[in-house]
């Protein structure tokens, strides 16, 4: 109690220094003068009587030192003193404070900025209270997928389970809104249980969210908006309370607005009650279209509430066979389910990048440091021999690299707000949900204060080892010259630019990688990313379009209606946009003689209008695109692309060849339906990140799903083309909304943003990090001739030609290169074993990666010496002889 | 044997100004001084700047507490006074005192 007491008045000292010394002074000053009054009252002369006083009080002096020593804390006192005596050392060394703090700066801002993304997407967490607590509860069939839940299964868990304070469950789906004087909108719903909101503690920001008595069958049907819908559609008028809109035909009264971030797990544009929910059987098992999760009672553990679920679906598996013979449970903390995990490879790999380029910059530091040091070894010996021991001299040391690193870390957090920015601008609008929030906070700034530490350790702490162990008496005598420490230096900055240069060759032979895995551009990319060409999904509900002939019937009304407006050249309905997927299906051929059905490869199969390929700008390789529609005997058409066509018709011509199409979960095995090939398509990317595949078209009529992409090509600005489309579909249906509208380039911008992110990230990464070491190179080089400029002159003068120089330079420089070279290799395969990237066919450690990098090496190494080398050969020998 | 300048005995100081401001709070500096010096009948040779210190470290431990004020010959001086817990440690440190002190007592008696 009383040691608290004395720290928290020594702290207290620290910050009221000025203000207790002055009390000090006044009041020793108080005391001499009555100790004069007295010798003066006691018959003394008053110069006497001033002598007397201060024999008895003793030295003023003595008595503040010893008053100062208990004061404060002489340590933070010391540290303090060091650090100013460090800011006023920087200050005058301008150029190398600026150098080495933007290199800090750099290196700290950027893994930084890649620990903003990595939180963003593993650690943060939903924000609602206590998420900790919160289970995601669902199931998993043999194929360990996310198998949901069913209402059934859900309200019998929610009776057999007693570790819950309360469960909630919710499904997803798209509906349309209308009936508010405004065009009718698509937009997503969450149907969640009446009590969602309260588990998860979601709080509304108008009115009030769901409650458990909206969710009776029977109850007016109510509706909350998510906030972003309120503003775009409503104007974010607060009237829209108590308002009544169609939800999917059904009148619905808004009864709240809920924040952007609302900690609902759902990127929903309105919230309904679960009891309102399409296609939800309170009878069957099957299928499960329910996500649920349930907040824990505060005294039980995570693992006996999942024990408890475990054993409730186990029970069900005997007791319903038929439905949850192989269901069974699964329970993750909610923000498990939602976010990623920071020891999955690619996040690791991902962190590690962020911390090569942070050792790449201390490095860098250290070796100006231990230059830097070297020059000061004279004042080093110095003040050794007046008496500093070697922790005084470390200490001095080591504050000056904490206020360095203190400037790289703030320089960071500015590097790093820049680096989230850009990266945040490059990703499309919506393209991840509320919940992967890059905003700054706490503990974000605590990772780049510990970064930041690191970074001392390696640049002050191991330089200022060496620097301050001078051997006086040599260093004294040396004139200051570098003298014994500057062999031992040497091999320390060797140490740290080979050290820099194994990092950096990691990176590269990651980059070498990625460049030798990047597709070969085909020629439909350029030709489909166009401005021409308008898309828009339009879904057909099952209420009023029940069979596959009303929606086919639909859709070839739709495009005779747009065909006919001028202005617009060509339309078509596919089940896919190129980049945005499609369904895999097995390719059978006939006459293949392979009968097995499991055995047959896997294609890609998309169903498309007539008129595709014409409209996206594509001309076929060979036959002809599926013609009219309703055309008898299209439906047994099919086209192939080019790939499938070399990959299975590799001797014959495809054209009139037969194959079929069958769905990859077939359980009851249908007689094939057989295609005959009517053409070939060029192949186009149906997916960002791969290679085409083989792929099938078969015509839209002959499948029609009820949610399709219509395309149009015209001559008209694509703002009038989404007008001619949202018009005819409103014509053919009021009901009806056209979402999700976009050009093909936008849609080829929004499906390549990924790899486009990933690929500049680690070529920025990979760039600083060579251009960190190349920096390092030529600073050590052109130390290096600093140093050495009196051997240099006296070589130059007995003759030595201008290329022994040169290579003298070199020979340290590339000396430095093998070492690290050598390090690297042994890095990157040491990289590849713990985070192998699923890419065989390509590693980083193959020669031809490696001759990659070792040439980027080999020439960046020459240009950094350049510099040093010329300035080397052009030494007057005269001057540099005399040169200390 | 006793010389009339002994010094301070080492630890004793803080517990001789705390006495004294038992006896006597609020007191400035000068007059804690003056007052051990009487007391100590010449027997001690005080270097009267050492009892700043010593008040420092009484105040850090919350035992004395100080305010400035006017001294009875008008001038502004620092006072000082002693608080509950410094009593209580007072008493404390005077037991132990004593006991100390007997303790010594009885070994150089059964030496002689």
């Amino acid at each position: 109690m009383t040691a608290v007491r004395v720290l928290v008045s020594r702290l207290l000292d620290l910050v009221l220094r000025r203000r207790r010394d002055e009390r000090l002074s006044e009041e020793l000053q108080a005391h001499l003068d009555m100790l004069t009054d007295e010798c003066v009252a006691a018959g003394m002369s008053e110069a006497e009587a001033r002598l007397a006083a201060r024999r008895r009080f003793g030295v003023v002096d003595n008595v503040k030192a010893d008053y100062r020593k208990q004061r404060g804390l002489p340590l933070v006192d010391g540290l303090w003193n060091d650090a100013r005596f460090g800011v006023r050392l920087l200050r005058r060394d301008r150029a190398f404070t600026v150098a080495a703090a933007f290199v800090l700066a750099v290196g700290i801002g950027v893994n930084n900025m890649l620990f903003t993304i990595l939180y963003a997407h593993t650690l943060r967490g939903l924000p609602i209270p206590a998420a900790e607590r919160v289970l995601y509860l669902t199931t998993i069939d043999e194929k360990t997928r996310d198998g949901g839940i069913s209402l059934v299964e859900f309200e019998e868990l929610k009776r057999a389970t007693r570790s819950f304070e309360g469960m909630a469950a919710f499904t997803s789906e798209a509906v349309v809104i209308a009936g508010d004087g405004r065009t009718p909108e698509r937009v997503e719903a969450n149907y969640a249980s009446g009590n969602a909101f309260g588990v998860l503690g979601v709080q509304s920001l108008l009115g009030r969210g769901l409650e458990p008595e909206d969710d009776q069958p029977g109850r007016p049907a109510v509706g909350i908006l998510g906030r972003g819908v309120w503003q775009s559609r409503y104007g974010a008028d607060p009237g829209v309370l108590g308002r009544q809109i169609l939800v999917n035909g059904a009148p619905t009264t808004v009864i709240g607005v809920v924040r952007d971030r609302s900690g609902f797990p759902s990127t929903a544009a309105i919230w309904l009650p679960l009891a309102y929910a399409p296609d939800l059987s309170a009878q069957r098992r099957e299928p499960r279209t329910l996500s649920a999760f349930g907040r824990l009672h505060d005294d039980i553990p995570l693992q006996s509430a999942a024990a408890e679920v475990d054993a409730f679906f186990t029970r069900l598996s005997i007791e319903h066979p038929q439905s949850n013979a192989h269901v069974r449970a699964k329970t993750v903390p909610i923000n498990e389910q939602y976010f990623g995990r920071v020891t999955e490879p690619a996040w690791l790999a991902f962190m590690t990048a962020g911390f090569l380029v942070v050792l790449i910059s201390a490095a860098n530091v250290a070796n100006l440091m231990l230059a830097r040091g070297l020059g000061r070894t004279r004042e080093i010996a110095i003040r050794t021999s007046l008496g500093a021991t070697r922790l005084r001299v470390f200490r001095q040391l080591l504050m000056e690299g904490v206020v360095l690193a203190g400037l790289g870390g703030l320089g960071g957090l500015g590097v790093a707000a820049v680096g989230v920015r850009l990266f945040r601008s490059a990703m499309p609008e919506n393209a991840l949900p509320y919940w992967f929030d890059y905003s700054l906070d706490l503990r974000i700034v605590a990772a780049l204060v510990s970064v930041s530490v690191l970074t001392v350790l390696i640049f002050a702490v191991l330089p200022a080892i060496q620097v301050s162990k001078p051997d006086v008496a040599h260093v004294l005598k040396a004139g200051g010259r570098g003298g014994v420490t500057a062999g031992t230096t040497r091999r320390w900055t060797t140490g740290f630019l080979a050290a820099e240069i194994a990092l950096a060759v990691v990176l590269l032979a990651g980059l070498s990688v990625n460049i030798r895995t990047v597709r070969a551009p085909l020629p439909s990319d350029k030709l489909i990313e166009t401005r021409a060409v308008v898309t828009g999904v339009v879904s057909l509900p099952a209420a009023t379009y029940r069979e596959p002939g009303e929606r086919a019937e639909f859709y070839r009304k739709l495009g005779k209606r747009l065909q006919a407006v001028p202005g617009i050249a060509s339309t078509s309905v596919a089940s896919a946009l190129p980049l945005s997927g499609g369904s895999e299906q097995r390719l059978e051929i006939v006459d293949h003689g392979d009968t097995d059905p499991a055995g047959a490869p896997l294609v890609e199969t998309l169903a498309v209008g007539p008129r595709y390929f014409e409209t996206l700008g594509l001309a076929m390789v060979r036959g002809r695109e599926f013609s009219g529609a309703g055309v008898n005997g299209s439906e047994s058409e099919a086209v192939v692309n080019e790939r499938l066509a070399q990959q299975f018709f590799v001797d014959r011509d495809p054209i009139g060849q037969r194959i079929a199409l069958v769905a990859v979960d077939n359980k009851t095995p249908t007689p094939p339906r057989w295609l005959t090939i009517i053409g070939v398509a060029p192949d186009v990317r149906q997916r960002a990140a791969r290679d085409p595949q083989a792929a099938a078209y078969v015509l839209y009529d002959s499948a029609p799903s009820p949610t399709a992409t219509v395309l149009i090509r015209g001559h008209q600005p694509p703002e009038r083309l989404t007008t001619s489309l949202r018009e005819q579909v409103q014509a053919l249906d009021p009901s009806l909304a056209v979402y999700r509208v976009r050009t093909m380039r936008d849609v080829v911008r929004d499906a390549g943003w990924l790899n486009r992110i990933s690929a500049a990230l680690f070529l920025t990464l990979t760039a600083i990090s060579v251009g960190l070491s190349v920096v390092g190179v030529y600073a050590v080089a052109a130390h290096g001739v600093t140093r050495q400029t009196h051997e240099i002159g006296v070589r130059l003068a007995l003759g030595a030609p201008a290329s022994f120089v040169v290579r003298m330079i070199l020979r340290t420089a590339f000396l430095q290169l093998t070492i690290g070279f050598l390090a690297g290799i042994g890095c990157t395969v040491l990289w590849e074993h713990l985070f192998s990237s699923g890419q065989p066919d390509v590693r980083a450690t193959d020669p031809r990666s490696l001759a990659m990098v070792a040439a980027t090496l080999v020439l960046f190494t020459c240009i950094a010496c350049a510099l040093p080398a010329t300035r080397a050969t052009r030494l007057d020998p005269l001057v540099a002889i005399r040169h200390e | 044997m006793s010389p009339p300048d002994a010094e301070v005995p080492y630890g004793t100081l803080d517990l001789m100004v705390l006495k004294t401001l038992a006896v006597l709070s609020p007191l400035h500096g000068y007059g804690i001084a003056r007052r051990i010096e009487q007391v100590a009948q010449g027997g001690l040779a005080l270097n009267q700047g050492t009892i700043y210190p010593a008040l420092l470290r009484l105040e850090q431990r919350g035992w004395v507490r100080s305010a400035w004020g006017t001294s009875e010959n008008n001038r502004r001086a620092r006072f000082y006074s002693i608080t509950a817990p410094g009593r209580r440690q007072l008493q404390a440190e005077a037991a132990l005192w004593g006991r100390t002190v007997s303790l010594v007592n009885r070994l150089l008696e059964d030496e002689s």
